[in-house]
């Protein structure tokens, strides 16, 4: 039996896509009501928030996960990322006002002091830091695009799909700092106890991709 | 309220008692093996350990000032100190030295963890220059386990040469990217950075085989002789394969030689242990040869370190039963000797000096002991879980 962790929120139906690609069972994961454990022939799924799917593999729950590169960074867990699904694209970027955009195309003393709202403390804080640039954060948990507007933060540091949410907010992005994908990913112990296995599952993103004619990264 | 600080632990109970006996067991087992206690200060020089750690490392160090007004950090790694302590304490017509340790390490912890202090049991072999070394303590550790009811850890090798010799050949801008995606365990990184940078075909080939190395120690030997060619890492690690097998132990063993670990110090065989349900090891070791030169010594190190906590975790004890043992009014002349042969006998003894003999028997409840012992009428009683106690 292995236990699969997914994300639950707008990026589950892509996970369950992938695995339906996989040849992976989703009867009883499509049908599960409000169940957050789903049992469905030699896999158990839990469903979790996309932030906490890192913290189930790191500490031995789940032996794999579906989870995206934003939430494997923020948390800081330990785990192998195996295949990049190419699924659910988007970017982390830093974004604010015309007038803070324009300010960091300076020198640095020009953005000191800033105040940034994010849900990524962690990205957000190793972003300024490399860059020696002292700012304040202020850890949100939604919606961090109205913060500048309402005067909350200069600035902001999230993730960005098409951009429309930003420019409704009169924001413009002002660095990329990384692209953000699904990832597939397994525990480090499942990664040598249950090996075969792991590597009869990614074998199937090869032959996966393959059929799609996409190049989403090579499976191991 | 009494508050301790945020990441650090207070051990006691049961806890204590399991962390404590794996310690002694460890000890044991290593210490029959000449493997002598070693005590390493709680602060180490900043200017000793600073060059010796890798930047990321070096992030993770807990830095402080000495009385004496030195910048130290507290110790965050146990093998330096048993390096210092050879190169300044042994002569070479002394070595090797073997030597074994337990006690706290601090480090900042990596998020989702949170504790800095780890306590961790290791054991050093330095200064050896023939064969052996790595089977004796792979074997030794392994054997520490299974006493400590801990019947299937696997231990997984690989070659930190191995990659060096792979990886070494290749431009730095290549390399360092690719020996980067390894040690992170980012294999995605790895295949990207190997497709983005062009390589001679057969040269690819071989990189992109390296992650998926792993498994079955003999075939995966077999399969990296086919694409490597007889190399003088996979030499060595067949020997080790070899000679596990032949001590019983080659059910525990696995290999993965795209394993790398976190300090580059490893330069040799270098493996990690799992077992139990946690996510991530229980702690690993290796080679670190190239350490040893840069204090000027010739010769092998290996040693290895194990979180004490986590392998206490996963320990059964069926040794000794707990019990209480009521005095019941003897002397306490008597009483100790008539608890020695309990002891002898298999049962570690509580004495209550209590005047009745319900408050003794509550108190081997109140325990969890599943025996209490009537020292006057020598005799050992289970206390059934109905409440009512039999001979």
């Amino acid at each position: 039996m292995f236990t699969l962790c997914l994300p639950t929120g707008r990026v589950l139906d892509e996970a369950v896509e992938v695995l339906q690609e996989l040849d992976i069972p989703t009867t009883k994961l499509k049908e599960r009501g409000r169940s957050l454990v789903v049992q469905e022939e030699g896999f158990r799924f839990l469903l979790a928030k996309p932030m906490d799917v890192p913290v189930y593999v790191h500490y031995g729950i789940a032996d794999m996960a579906l989870a995206g590169s934003d939430v494997i960074w923020e948390t800081g867990a330990s785990l192998v990322e195996l295949v990049d699904t190419g699924r659910g694209s988007c970017r982390i970027v830093l974004a604010g006002p015309r007038k803070i955009a324009n300010r960091f195309l300076g020198h640095e003393s020009q953005v000191m002091g800033l105040r940034v709202a994010t849900k990524y403390p962690r990205i957000a804080e190793e972003y300024f830091a490399d860059r020696g640039i002292q700012v304040e954060f202020v850890h949100l948990h939604g919606s961090i695009e109205m913060a500048p507007r309402l005067g909350l933060s200069d600035c902001i540091v999230d993730i960005v799909q098409t951009g429309s949410t930003l420019k409704a907010n009169a924001l413009s992005v002002i660095a990329e700092i990384a692209p953000v994908s699904l990832k597939f990913v397994s525990s480090r112990k499942s990664l040598q106890l249950a090996w075969d296995a792991i590597e009869e599952i990614i074998g199937k993103f090869s032959t996966s991709s393959k059929k799609a004619g996409e190049k989403n990264g090579e499976a191991i | 309220m009494s508050r301790q600080p945020k990441g650090t632990r207070t051990l006691g109970g049961n806890e204590g008692e399991r962390v404590e006996r794996c310690r002694k067991v460890f000890f044991e087992t290593f210490s029959a093996y000449g493997y002598v206690p070693f005590f390493a200060p709680g602060l180490q020089l900043l200017e000793s350990a600073w060059d010796k750690f890798p930047p990321r490392f070096r992030k993770r160090l807990i830095t402080v000032y000495s009385p004496s007004s030195e910048a130290c950090c507290l110790r965050a790694d146990m093998t330096l100190a048993a390096v210092s302590y050879l190169s300044s304490h042994y002569s070479p017509q002394e070595r090797p030295l073997r030597l074994c340790y337990a006690g706290p390490l601090y480090r900042a912890p990596i998020p989702p963890e949170t504790d800095f202090e780890r306590m961790q049991f290791g054991a050093e072999l330095l200064g050896w220059e023939g064969e052996g070394a790595d089977v004796e303590i792979t074997a030794l550790l392994l054997r520490s386990l299974r006493q400590l009811g801990i019947h299937s850890p696997v231990v997984v090798l690989g070659h930190a040469g191995f990659l060096r010799e792979c990886l070494g050949k290749l431009d730095r801008s290549v390399s360092i990217p690719l020996m980067q995606a390894l040690l992170e365990r980012r294999y995605e990184a790895y295949f990207a950075s190997l497709a983005d940078f062009h390589l001679q075909k057969e040269m690819e080939t071989r990189l992109a085989s390296i992650p998926r190395l792993r498994g079955n120690a003999a075939s995966i030997l077999a399969k990296a002789k086919d694409l490597f060619g007889e190399t003088s890492p996979l030499k060595d690690l067949s020997l080790i394969v070899e000679a596990l097998g032949e001590l019983g132990l080659g059910e525990n063993l696995r290999l993965d030689l795209a394993l790398a670990r976190e300090l580059e110090y490893y330069s040799g065989p270098v493996f990690e242990i799992f077992s139990g349900n946690a996510g991530v090891s229980l702690g690993g070791g290796g080679r670190y040869d190239g350490l040893l030169e840069q204090y000027g010594i010739v010769g092998q190190a290996l040693g290895f370190g194990l979180d004490l906590r986590a392998v206490a975790s996963l320990s059964r004890f069926e040794g000794s039963m707990p019990a209480v043992a009521w005095c019941g009014g003897l002397s306490p002349r008597v009483a100790l000797e008539r608890a020695d042969d309990f002891i002898a006998s298999g049962y570690r003894v509580e004495l209550s000096w209590q005047e009745k003999r319900e408050a003794a028997i509550q108190l081997a409840r109140t325990r969890g002991y599943d025996w209490w012992i009537d020292l006057a009428g020598c005799t050992a009683y289970r206390l059934e879980t109905t409440g009512k106690e039999r001979d």
